[in-house]
């Protein structure tokens, strides 16, 4: 059985990365991740499981770091927006302008690239059912929506 | 940030999850049984709960498998919605479950974690409800076998010390045609107003969420729903024939639920199994 009490130490695999950090049973993955890992991309919104801008992928699925307790995920892979770096979805959210303020653009970017992922071909019921997981309080939806279709264009042609 | 700390257990298998929740609490501590965390860690944050150890299930077998056994098929309690709904094994479960909370949330949320939270609508129940499911719980006195009415009754029926390990239903259910019909206040993601799933097995039957503070299936409104009065008389009488008042909170008012109800009862009855079709 595994058992954590008072304060210990756990090893994170983040973005192929395997990091060690202190933490208490009750740190939630997030806080964990920005404030003891340097890992900021994963915004603090809600912390309620409402707004998706913490969102991360545990195991290659989108979840809200928020509602996750470190010490659960310790040894399954984890990937947060920092990891992302030179994607096609990156690429696509800057050619289209997919952001207003940017707060919560990295937790869209990190459903749509998990999206694409599951389904590269995804239709618009697919996308919508999955995408409404996040929230952006500036309503940027149509410049969010043009740069997933056009990462979901660079994903097709480079499968072709 | 969780401002108070508790301590974190894994087990590997039932004995061990029983074992140390018996001995912590016996020590004094107040001990919940841990799925996707969800609304654990939410509520923890909002001090709306406070605990002193957490035991997650996550890492016991059975609490984890999704099989078929003979005419049976069997949800373990930690299975997330996501897994119960890409299985694809129970189409109107996976529809059911389609409607609650969002996409990357029930990528965590687990079943046992929407029937036994402190959530009211339990949703995952309405399916299960329809499918005569029983539950396997277990706790001190060992693992017992129980229908879905018994362990959930206008409340849930498990013992302190228990934990739900798995759901199981008859196969022949998967079958069957249904319905399922659900209202929110405003966008898709939002507790239901009311939530109504039915399927045709022999007679329709129905059951409900958001509708009165608990869900529930009533077989004297599934013979309302299945006698040849006419649609109008069906709604009064199922109306008159509710467990408990309509639910009156900040979402909607008593009135406008009961008038949504009305509607989408109307519309459930006359598109599935009506006279009128």
């Amino acid at each position: 059985m595994i058992v954590y009490e008072e304060v210990a130490s756990i090893q994170l695999n983040i973005n192929g990365e395997l990091r060690r950090v202190w933490v208490r049973p009750s740190d939630t993955l997030l806080r964990v991740m920005r404030e003891k890992l340097g890992l900021t991309g994963g915004k603090p919104g809600c912390e309620n499981g409402d707004c998706g801008a913490c969102t991360i992928l545990l195991q290659g699925k989108p979840v809200k770091s928020c509602m996750i307790l470190a010490v659960e995920v310790e040894d399954q892979e984890i990937i947060t927006i920092e990891g992302l770096n030179g994607t096609e979805i990156q690429e696509a959210f800057v050619e289209n302008g997919g952001f207003q303020c940017g707060y919560c653009t990295s937790g869209f970017i990190m459903n749509a690239y998990a999206l694409l992922e599951a389904h590269p071909d995804a239709d618009d019921a697919t996308a919508k059912d999955w995408l409404q997981s996040n929230i952006c309080r500036c309503t940027g939806y149509e410049g969010i929506k043009k740069s997933i279709v056009a990462a979901q264009k660079k994903i097709g042609d480079r499968i072709k | 940030m969780i401002s108070f700390n508790f301590k974190y257990l894994r087990p590997s298998n039932i004995k061990e999850a029983i074992e140390v929740y018996g001995n912590l609490s016996r020590d004094g501590k107040k001990v919940l049984y841990y799925g996707g965390g969800t609304e654990i860690v939410t509520f923890a944050r909002k001090q709306v709960i406070e605990v002193d150890a957490v035991i997650d299930i996550k890492s016991i077998g059975e609490c984890r498998s999704l099989q078929q056994q003979g005419d049976r098929l069997v949800y373990g309690a930690a299975l997330t919605l996501n897994e119960i709904i890409d299985s694809k094994s129970f189409p109107l479960f996976g529809a059911v479950l389609q409607a609650i909370a969002d996409h990357t949330v029930r990528n965590r949320l687990t079943l046992g974690g929407n029937i036994c939270g402190r959530l009211p609508y339990r949703e995952a129940l309405l399916p299960l409800f329809l499918s005569d499911a029983e539950f396997v719980l277990a706790g001190e006195a060992g693992i017992r076998t129980v229908k879905c009415n018994e362990v959930y009754n206008k409340k849930l029926n498990i013992k302190k010390d228990e934990f739900l390990v798995q759901v199981a239903i008859d196969r022949k259910y998967t079958d069957m045609d249904y319905h399922n019909l659900r209202r929110v206040k405003q966008g898709e993601v939002d507790y239901p107003l009311l939530h109504i799933a039915m399927i045709r097995d022999k007679g329709l039957k129905a059951a409900f969420s958001g509708v009165c503070a608990f869900p529930f299936k009533s077989d004297e409104i599934d013979r309302i729903i299945n006698s040849d009065s006419e649609i109008k008389e069906k709604i009064s009488a199922v109306i008159k024939a509710l467990p408990s008042t309509i639910k009156d909170d900040q979402w909607a008012s008593k009135g406008y639920r009961q008038m949504l109800f009305e509607k989408a009862l109307e519309k459930s009855i006359m598109t599935f199994g009506g006279d009128e079709i």
